[in-house]
């Protein structure tokens, strides 16, 4: 690289400034008088934990989401109204980890969508749309053609073409999120190619990427977030991976939790290579009676699939299963309830309730054929059992009739989990246990859980809050990209677990 | 290494030709064999007029279809049309002209009814054009007491029954209804945001485009195509009759998805052609083979589904089946 490539980052005025953004969601500071600019013709590499509040920001960046406090500018003008078509007539684009193209219109279409050439008005000029694509693809450096439907393409040249789509509107603050987690080596190799090629005409580009080995290959600064706060602002020549590392994960783990004791028994669930879909890769873990074991990962690293495809809800394409000593080459809903695993699900809403039942309906629904043999329900004895975990669980309010739609998200939790044990598992995998509900119904779910590990069933816990699967976790096994990267014991600390989510060795 | 690549192009090719493309050729040989008079040109003139309706309702329902809902309101919306139309004439001494304009305009107002509850209310197709349905054929029977309404002015014969430099004038007005079509989809903004909805709204909302009013078009303009469907069908009959379009939202639904519109995003004006096609030609053939009616529905039924199905099975194992 040349001399005179390099960026000069302190000579040149800013494109963007955004000053003391705040923005809250119920229950959450989703941002936090949060200061970030852009310099044209640089790579502003953000980073974060998951829920730090990068997406946050780039979504009030883009207009998707109004902010509570703070000020934008543009070229060092103020704009006090903020919306989607102001950012975007601003020169905003963002390329999102879904693309948003058609897959069954050609590169030229997709990439004028919304702002087609026609001739006298009305027809349109599709010679001139496909020279024109065309062009804009071969200035980056992108060789597709433009009458191949997306749906023919891999999902590197889909992005070429997101990325010549935010291009094509004249963007001058070009957002990547994660843009990279789905391609190939000699793929990245091409998109960093036509990234140089952007800054060198002058556009700024913002990069959202969990891949810190990419940060000093592509960046010229890096801001790091934590829990919606800006931690800092720095050159990446000033600044070591581990530095970065350290400002991501820096927050004392609070005495929340109380897990503080585990004899683990005999193995409950083990599983051997198992491969399931694209996203999990020979899994191996392990999980005995007694036991909390913490999956942690990055968001898409394959833990939820995983638990997906133990419990059948997804084929397995190998491996094996071993439930209380025996073994399978791949379960079925109905068969791993049978055998006394129950899985509460990440989406409560979707997949663990039906919103638009009674709190009654919903306790009772996993565990119909053990309370009523003959298949006949009694009203009074679905009251009676729900009546139980309503006290169990200091459900509210613990009126049996309310349709769990109408409960907050902690209560609903607690009605998912007790659905679950009034069917008597003894294996339960639980994903993101704890999220979008407060602190108090917080740590009753995790009193909850450490009363059902010393009661001797297993857990296995998927967890994207750290803190949590330090706190809650006896023993923990780290994703990255579908394999199990690393089993740590207790009393690891944040660094190590992200350091190994994140593939840093 | 070179026999290799031939084979996969010519699986490719292979893979390319529709099964609505097989099943037409399938019938026609079928019915050339088994109904002596199915290839004469008396027959080919008899199937251009009566399959004028269905080949005009059909290029309103695919535009509907590749937004991804569904029209069952169309037939009825015809029938609605034509009664205005004969009752303005009748009942309110009416032109033609200004009789046809009134017919066209109700029914571009329920097109336009359908498209409002379905994108501004986001009430699911399916559920709004079967209201929409019920309404115009209650509206349609209460006109004239359930009634049929004859004795139209000589003049109305002119639409449906006259020729054109040898060209039934139905014929002309279908092959303009196809064209407008073929245009709208393919070479204007409106047939590429039709496109877009089906195929990935949040890619036209973030484009900036109002998803809202083109959906309103898109039904707008099915309502067009009954309209204008509505004129021949009156003309020809020299009276409207208010059930007259029971069971035709079916045969274009069936005419549309058989051309290959499955799926929200995909469909042609060339293959929903085809596949009114071959519902006509199955109709005509199924009759002059002496087929009964009730099986001919039946049958339909069936041809749907099996093509929908094969063609599904046909997508979903391509891959293995180009690279094995």
């Amino acid at each position: 690289m040349k001399e005179t490539d390099k960026l000069n980052t302190t000579n040149r005025l800013p494109i963007l400034e955004m000053k003391q953004i705040s923005k809250a969601f119920p229950g959450v500071q989703a941002l936090d008088h949060v200061d970030f600019d852009l310099i044209p013709g640089e790579v502003h590499v953000l980073v974060g934990e998951n829920g730090a509040g990068k997406s946050t920001l780039m979504k009030v960046l883009t207009g998707a989401y109004p902010y509570d406090q703070g000020e934008i500018f543009i070229n060092q003008a103020h704009h006090p109204h903020w919306n989607p078509t102001i950012s975007r007539n601003n020169g905003v684009a963002m390329v999102y980890q879904e693309f948003t193209l058609l897959p069954y219109r050609n590169v030229a279409e997709n990439i004028f969508l919304g702002r087609e050439e026609t001739r006298n008005g009305f027809i349109l000029d599709k010679s001139k749309m496909h020279s024109e694509a065309s062009q804009l693809l071969k200035s980056i450096g992108v060789n597709v053609d433009t009458r191949s439907l997306i749906i023919n393409l891999g999902v590197a040249d889909q992005q070429m073409v997101e990325i010549s789509k935010a291009l094509a509107v004249n963007a001058k603050i070009l957002v990547l999120d994660e843009p990279t987690s789905a391609l190939s080596l000699r793929e990245i190799e091409q998109l960093f190619k036509t990234i140089n090629v952007l800054k060198s005409k002058g556009v700024g580009i913002i990069y959202i990427s969990h891949r810190l080995e990419e940060i000093n290959q592509i960046g010229d600064r890096v801001t790091v977030m934590r829990d919606g706060k800006l931690i800092d602002t720095r050159k990446i020549s000033d600044v070591s991976l581990n530095t970065i590392i350290q400002m991501m994960v820096g927050r004392e783990i609070k005495d929340l939790y109380p897990r503080n004791y585990c004899s683990p028994g005999e193995t409950a669930l083990k599983v051997k290579g198992l491969s399931s879909g694209k996203k999990v890769k020979k899994v191996d873990l392990e999980v005995k009676f007694g036991e909390v074991v913490g999956l942690s990962g990055l968001v898409g690293s394959g833990r939820t699939e995983t638990a997906r495809a133990i419990f059948g809800l997804d084929p397995v394409n190998s491996g094996e299963i071993e439930v209380i000593g025996k073994s399978y080459k791949s379960l079925t809903p109905p068969a791993a309830v049978e055998l006394g695993i129950g899985l509460v699900p990440e989406d409560r809403r979707r997949d663990g309730l039906f919103p638009i039942l009674s709190m009654r309906q919903n306790l009772v629904m996993a565990s119909l054929r053990n309370l009523f043999p003959t298949g006949v329900m009694s009203l009074a004895k679905e009251k009676q059992v729900a009546e139980e975990y309503v006290h169990k669980f200091n459900i509210q309010p613990p009126s049996l009739d309310r349709f769990v739609q109408f409960l907050s998200g902690g209560n609903q939790q607690k009605v998912v989990l007790g659905k679950w044990l009034a069917s008597n598992p003894r294996i339960i995998i639980i994903d993101e246990p704890t999220r979008g509900i407060d602190v108090g119904a917080k740590s009753e779910v995790h009193a909850l859980m450490d009363l059902l590990a010393n009661s001797g069933h297993a857990i296995l816990m998927i967890s994207s809050d750290l803190p949590e699967i330090l706190g809650m976790s006896d023993r923990i096994y780290v994703m990255h990209e579908g394999t199990i990267a690393g089993e740590f014991a207790k009393g690891v600390n944040s660094e190590e677990i992200l350091r190994c989510a994140m593939g840093v060795q | 290494m070179r026999a290799k690549s031939n084979t996969k192009s010519l699986k490719a090719a292979l893979l390319k030709i529709q099964p609505v493309n097989l099943v037409f050729i399938v019938m026609l040989i079928l019915f050339s064999f088994s109904a002596p008079n199915f290839l004469s040109m008396e027959n080919a003139l008899s199937l251009a007029r009566q399959g004028a309706l269905l080949m005009i309702l059909c290029m309103g329902v695919i535009v509907v279809k590749i937004t991804g809902g569904m029209d069952l309101a169309t037939g009825a919306i015809m029938t609605l049309a034509g009664m205005i139309m004969a009752w303005t004439m009748v009942k309110m001494n009416a032109p033609l002209p200004l009789a046809c304009l009134l017919a066209v305009l109700t029914a571009v107002f329920f097109g336009f009814l359908n498209g409002f509850f379905v994108s501004v209310m986001k009430i699911p197709s399916f559920i709004s054009t079967l209201g929409t349905q019920g309404i115009a054929i209650g509206l349609a029977l209460g006109l004239n007491e359930g009634n049929v309404i004859g004795n139209l002015p000589a003049v109305t014969s002119v639409i449906g029954n006259n020729d054109f430099l040898g060209i039934p004038n139905p014929l002309l007005i279908t092959i303009f209804v196809i064209v407008l079509s073929f245009v709208l989809l393919n070479h204007t903004k409106f047939g590429m945001y039709i496109y877009a909805i089906g195929g990935n709204e949040e890619a036209l909302k973030l484009a900036g485009k109002p998803v809202v009013l083109y959906k309103i078009l898109a039904y707008a303009y099915s309502g067009l195509t009954a309209g204008i469907a509505a004129l021949i069908l009156t003309s020809r009959n020299m009276a409207a009759q208010p059930t007259v379009g029971l069971g035709m939202e079916f045969q274009a639904f069936a005419g549309v998805v058989l051309g290959g519109s499955f799926m929200a995003g995909r469909g042609t004006v060339s293959g929903a052609v085809l596949g009114a096609l071959v519902i006509l030609i199955l109709r005509n053939g199924l009759n002059l083979v002496g087929i009964p009616t009730y099986l001919q529905l039946a049958i339909f039924g069936s041809v749907l589904i099996s093509a929908i199905v094969i063609s599904t099975l046909i997508e979903q194992n391509a891959q293995k089946w180009l690279e094995g």
